[in-house]
């Protein structure tokens, strides 16, 4: 929407640039709002307009940095200040910022032009190269994840030894690294060991380090992950694979704090928080003798359980659309979302894979989808309806023709109300939100019922 | 009871995680009987959860809040009641009357010192 001096000329131009452009009055009272400002902050114009523009974007620059105040107080533009705003949904997109003021052709101060660039895509690209993910990488609505979310400050907090377990796939070295994160570490180094493919004869080398001439080809002293991690945490995946020899030795570290390198004579303290995962139960290798039950209760201080994808179907819809966001940015498309009948699918199947398995079939619908949706053509074989072989429990909310009718019900009334997600949830007596879940599930995109 | 709310000056700071003072209300008898101004240099969710946690906060009133971070406080048994502007005074008067309670689902924004009611807060 645009303020009544726009000429039809100005207007189109501010539509059909991607960057997100906003007019305020002298009391940062929003007066424009271009559709890419739509698109970006997940607000429409009409809900936006005659707000204050912190209401709206919850910047971070809000309080203390605030661009358009500082091109009012000096009348200079403001060029590519960077900043993080929340959306109308509470989650964090990075922009960079352009301000100017706006005067009248007397000079009179009439307000200030701010443009906004969506930086997500290019953060999440920086995130995929960096391998920097953050607890917020964590989905899960279900109620398994409430109740580690309800400890996990604490948890983290407590610097004490974690054990994560759960699946593969599932999400394990996420929730490690979120631990440390919101730990008192979080400043100092996070060291990964695989214990899954670091061979038995050199575990303890990389382990520990060695010293110069502690065997044949060790030329110079080499520090080990213990002390690469020194002050931070060492996050152990797949601790079950950890050989017997090392695993008594890496009891001493969780006990006494010490280890020595091989070839030293002197021993080193070790100041290191470890967590650890593992996909299979510690407790039957113990009943095996296959893992020493003193290191399993040294480890296992805190016990935190991954349910598999299975046992949380509901979190599936929030998976599907993090994956399309990361994929989108990754692969440079557009794709709004799943149809319909891929939900469907995707909600009965039972992902042997967990969420690595979810990840991939979304990764294989980028690859073959032109489109704006994934439909049913654009997942593996495994996944093409005849092939699917419905959990019990699934059974009857797949094939309840209610489901069909809500979704059409839902298309109705955004087609009536344009794609406005607040008069749509208003007309169907539900919440935005649950509108929107429902809209997630069916692979419904509002875009598609917004006019020219 | 006690009811903390992001501020900045006399009205609800923008953003719960970027706020710069926390203000932490005590309730007793429908009555606010003390005020604690706590300012907040570290960004750091931790940080602020830990202070909401030490000071037995029980009620937050806010503007915006990152999800991630709201499904974090409500997993400890806080209650929220986000997206909300306005002046504090009026809001904690409000709150206290039962006239701004939490709600489910995000609404709309809406214009200072009118409703106040926003996507999660709601005015009775």
């Amino acid at each position: 929407m645009a303020p009544q001096n726009e000429t039809p000329f100005v207007q189109t131009i501010l539509r059909c640039i991607a960057d997100g452009v906003f007019t305020v009055d002298r009391d940062w009272r929003i007066t424009s709002f271009n559709r890419a400002a739509e698109r970006i902050t997940g607000w429409a114009a009409e809900e936006a307009l005659g707000k204050k523009c912190s209401d709206i974007f919850h910047a971070d620059i809000c309080e203390h940095g605030c661009a358009i105040r500082k091109t009012f107080e000096t009348g200079r533009e403001v060029i590519d200040q960077p900043a993080r705003i929340l959306d109308s949904r509470g989650r964090a997109v990075p922009v960079s910022v352009s301000t100017a003021v706006l005067r009248e052709e007397d000079g009179t101060l009439l307000g200030a032009v701010e443009t906004f660039r969506d930086l997500s895509a290019l953060e999440q690209l920086r995130r995929e190269i960096q391998n920097r993910y953050t607890f917020e990488d964590i989905i899960g609505k279900s109620e398994a994840f409430q109740k580690i979310f309800a400890i996990l400050p604490d948890v983290a907090e407590s610097d004490s030894t974690v054990l994560i377990e759960g699946p593969s796939g599932s999400g394990k070295e996420l929730l490690a690294k979120a631990i440390h994160n919101l730990s008192r570490r979080r400043k100092q180094p996070y060291v990964v060991v695989n214990c899954g493919t670091l061979p038995a004869t050199l575990f303890e080398s990389e382990l520990f380090g060695y010293k110069r001439g502690a065997f044949t080809d060790a030329k110079k002293d080499k520090p080990g992950r213990i002390a690469t991690a020194e002050r931070g945490t060492i996050f152990f995946d797949e601790i079950s694979e950890l050989p017997p020899e090392t695993q008594v030795k890496l009891l001493r570290v969780l006990q006494e704090r010490e280890y020595e390198p091989l070839g030293a004579v002197q021993t080193r303290r070790a100041n290191v928080r470890v967590v650890a995962a593992t996909n299979k139960s510690l407790t039957e290798l113990v009943a095996k003798g296959l893992f020493r039950d003193d290191l399993y209760f040294r480890l296992a201080v805190v016990r935190l359980s991954i349910p598999p994808l299975c046992e949380r179907r509901g979190d599936i819809p929030y998976l599907v659309e993090h994956f399309i966001r990361r994929f989108n940015a990754k692969r440079n498309k557009t794709i709004d979302g799943v149809t319909p009948d891929v939900m469907e699918i995707l909600m009965r199947y039972d992902y042997p894979g967990n969420v690595r398995e979810l990840e991939n079939v979304i990764e294989y619908g980028f690859v073959l989808c032109r489109g704006k949706l994934i439909d049913v053509r654009h997942l593996p074989d495994h996944l093409q309806p005849t092939d699917i072989v419905p959990s019990s429990k699934t059974v009857q909310r797949a094939a309840s023709p209610l489901r069909r009718a809500e979704a059409d019900a839902i298309r109705d009334v955004l087609a009536a109300t344009n794609g406005h997600l607040g008069r749509a949830a208003q007309e169907l007596g539900i919440s935005r939100t649950t509108l929107w879940r429902k809209m997630t599930k069916y692979g419904i995109s509002a875009n598609d019922f917004r006019g020219e | 009871m006690k009811v903390a709310i992001p501020r900045l000056g006399e009205v609800v700071a923008p953003c719960l995680e970027y706020s710069a003072t926390m203000a932490i209300f005590t309730v007793e008898n429908g009555k606010i009987v003390d005020q604690l101004d706590f300012p907040l240099r570290s960004r750091e969710p931790l940080d602020r959860i830990r202070l909401l946690r030490d000071q037995q906060v029980d009620t937050i009133i806010c503007g915006g809040v990152q999800d991630v971070f709201e499904d974090l406080l409500r997993a400890r048994g806080i209650q929220l009641i986000s997206w909300v502007s306005g002046n504090i005074e009026n809001l904690l008067d409000l709150f206290l009357h039962g006239r701004l309670v939490a709600s489910d689902g995000r609404g709309q924004p809406t214009p200072d010192g009118r409703s106040h009611q926003k996507r999660r807060g709601k005015q009775k």
